[in-house]
């Protein structure tokens, strides 16, 4: 059962990965367009989003089960967009966040910002944690120890018995 | 020795894990919180409100003021075409009463933030701009005295203060009401200050309705006196 809901949710992660970028792309767009700043000084907010979906489609193409395998962090990341998500559901379609009327710019600009920070936080803490999980990955040699060990163990088992 | 670093790279992976898991938490119920909270507001029969039936029946006396102009038939003193003009500024603001905001909230019995916003934004935007304004302003700032009425004339200092009063009347609201746009209140007393002007707002805007309405009111009167032949 855990096996079925953890597949869930690695599956999940990506698509709610790439739909908060876009979320955030065409907010952060606007707003650079409203104060007619370079876009090209947006870069940084979009370089978390692209590690962690290098290291993402890393893990899942080289099967590093020590990553996709942990429950904890699929259902983290997926807590991590949603929360993208909802923040960007207020700041575009929340008709009670009255700040969205003033001069007609119809996006909380500056919730959104408000949110930004601790969003891009969440990002590089969750790309530190991927790439400290990578390193838990054993060795070969590591694997056919436990393994031996493993035949010991079940062989004493057999002759007890 | 490399099982041993494996051991603390397990450690601190999901204590950064650990970290985010609990600021996403936080932030998404501060958030979902916050989201609730906005939309509490408060119960008012907007239709029954006793401000409202002032309003009514200041409106209904207006329009009756309105109506002693008779085309067909004109015996006032005002000179016919200004009579003309100042009954068709009058019935544009009468009209602008009727918002189409105001006719909304006379069906509500429940009000939130975002009705007294929009009831702000038509008593600037209705009465204010389009009717003070644009059509009652110049009776108090005419450099050719074309009206050449002595109600007028005598009584321009006090109109002028009148209108002044009224342009800035409830300004403040707005400002206030704004504060609501974050995903959380630093306190319980500032989230409190927002939901008071929720129904406080209400009132004071129904009140500078009333207040507009009522300066109307003297405008209308002394119009009237003018078209039917009273004294001016």
């Amino acid at each position: 059962m855990i096996k079925i809901i953890n597949g869930f949710f690695s599956i999940l992660k990506f698509i709610l990965l790439i739909a908060s970028f876009f979320l955030t792309f065409y907010i952060v767009m606007s707003m650079y367009e409203r104060l007619e700043k370079n876009i090209l000084d947006a870069i940084p907010i979009f370089i978390p989003y692209l590690v962690l979906f290098l290291l993402m489609a890393f893990n899942s193409i080289f099967h590093q089960k020590q990553v996709t395998g942990h429950f904890f962090f699929n259902f983290t990341c997926c807590l991590v967009f949603a929360l993208f998500l909802f923040v960007g559901y207020r700041a575009l379609a929340d008709d009670y966040m009255l700040m969205r009327y003033k001069n007609d710019y119809h996006i909380s600009f500056h919730y959104f910002s408000d949110m930004i920070a601790p969003l891009k936080a969440m990002l590089y803490l969750l790309i530190a944690g991927d790439f400290f999980l990578i390193f838990t990955k054993e060795g070969r040699t590591d694997a056919k120890k436990k393994s031996l060990v493993k035949a010991e163990v079940t062989e004493k088992e057999a002759t007890a018995r | 020795m490399m099982g041993m670093f494996r051991q603390y790279f397990v450690i601190i992976g999901n204590a950064f894990i650990g970290v985010v898991f609990g600021f996403a938490f936080f932030y998404l119920f501060l958030n979902i919180y916050h989201y609730q909270d906005i939309r509490r507001g408060s119960y008012i029969a907007v239709n029954e409100d006793n401000s409202m039936i002032v309003l009514d029946k200041t409106l209904e006396r207006i329009q009756a003021n309105i109506d002693q102009f008779q085309k067909d038939n004109y015996q006032g003193t005002m000179d016919y075409s200004k009579a003309l003009l100042l009954n068709l500024k009058l019935q544009n603001c009468v009209n602008a009463f009727q918002n189409d905001t105001i006719q909304d909230l006379r069906k509500k019995t429940y009000i939130d933030i975002k009705d007294v916003y929009a009831f702000q934004e038509s008593y600037e935007n209705d009465i204010l701009n389009d009717c003070i304004v644009t059509y009652l302003y110049a009776l108090s700032d005419d450099p050719d005295q074309s009206f050449d009425d002595p109600y007028i004339i005598e009584n321009k200092e006090l109109l002028r203060g009148y209108m002044d009063t009224l342009l800035h009347e409830t300004s403040y609201l707005k400002k206030d009401l704004y504060d609501n746009s974050s995903y959380y209140f630093t306190t319980d007393n500032f989230s409190l200050t927002v939901k008071n002007n929720v129904k406080d707002g209400f009132y004071e805007v129904l009140s500078a309705y009333n207040n507009a309405s009522k300066f109307l009111e003297i405008i209308s009167e002394w119009y009237a006196d003018g078209v039917k032949g009273g004294a001016v």
